[in-house]
């Protein structure tokens, strides 16, 4: 019940979740991120799933790209091999 | 040549290599990527206007080498995908009820609460595992804008989707990802 009010008054969860993802990129009207807020203020599955959203995009990047301290660098034979090849694109 | 390749090469190609290391976790991979990107810039050169910065150009085609990869990673056919997309559409929508509200399971799980759990290798499996059943174009997407941090523009491009599709995709991916770690997450632990 308290969540259909809820829905009236600000946002669905379905558009919460749509606008998790949209927030990253456009800037929210005053109005809407009142009504965001809000609404996870009261929902607890929305507000679960944002922090889930933000832990699920951090596991992407860790086991998906590794570890931003470490730059390897091609090495000069690879560099050479790499070369050689474009050499006998020409 | 196409000296001016080889000028890019000495310039640009540590970089490139780094980026392409960070988005596939392989040197070797890493390594063919690169080489692909300088053959695909030699056959391209007048495809490039000196307007645009030679670093962004090549930058670009290696984004789409690396597209290549994760698409060649993935197992289904692009025929299955198509089907897919359609059930999983089905599927997001079946989480919320008629107010468009989450459905009140019951049996919620909040495993956000739990520490370490980047660190954890069985979550690590879990999510793998659920990046890989996601429809080939879901997860393109889904890698595209979170691990190479591409655009919207630029995926709409490399997908041949709208914007309002790209973020119905990129939402109901991730409604998929929550979902599925939910189911799996648990009956592990």
């Amino acid at each position: 019940m308290l969540r259909r009010i809820l829905g009236t008054l600000t946002f669905s969860c379905k558009r919460i979740t749509e606008i998790t993802e949209k927030k990253q990129v456009i800037k929210l009207s005053m109005t809407d991120r009142l009504r965001y807020e809000l609404h996870l203020f009261m929902c607890k599955f929305c507000s679960s799933y944002v922090k889930q959203s933000q832990i699920i995009e951090k596991a992407l990047l860790r086991m998906f790209g590794s570890s931003k301290n470490f730059v390897p660098k091609l090495d000069k034979s690879s560099k050479k091999n790499i070369l050689d090849r474009l050499k006998k694109e020409n | 040549m196409k000296t001016i390749i080889e000028d890019w090469f000495h310039k640009y190609s540590d970089d490139l290599y780094g980026w392409a290391y960070h988005k596939t976790s392989s040197k070797e991979v890493a390594e063919d990527l690169v080489q692909e990107t300088f053959l695909s810039a030699v056959k391209g050169l007048k495809k490039f206007q000196n307007k645009s910065n030679p670093k962004t150009w090549l930058f670009a085609i290696l984004n789409n080498k690396i597209i290549d990869f994760y698409r060649k990673k993935g197992k289904s056919s692009t025929v299955n995908s198509q089907r897919l997309e359609h059930t999983y559409t089905d599927t997001t929508d079946s989480f919320f009820d008629s107010n468009q509200n989450w459905k009140n399971t019951g049996n919620e799980v909040y495993w956000e609460e739990e520490v370490h759990l980047l660190d954890n290798d069985e979550f690590k499996k879990v999510m793998d595992h659920c990046v890989n059943v996601l429809p080939e174009n879901w997860r393109l997407a889904v890698l595209s804008k979170y691990v190479l941090g591409q655009t919207a523009t630029e995926i709409c491009q490399e997908l041949k989707v709208t914007q309002s599709n790209y973020w119905q995709i990129i939402h109901r991916a991730k409604v998929l990802l929550k979902k599925c770690i939910d189911q799996n997450w648990t009956s592990s632990n």
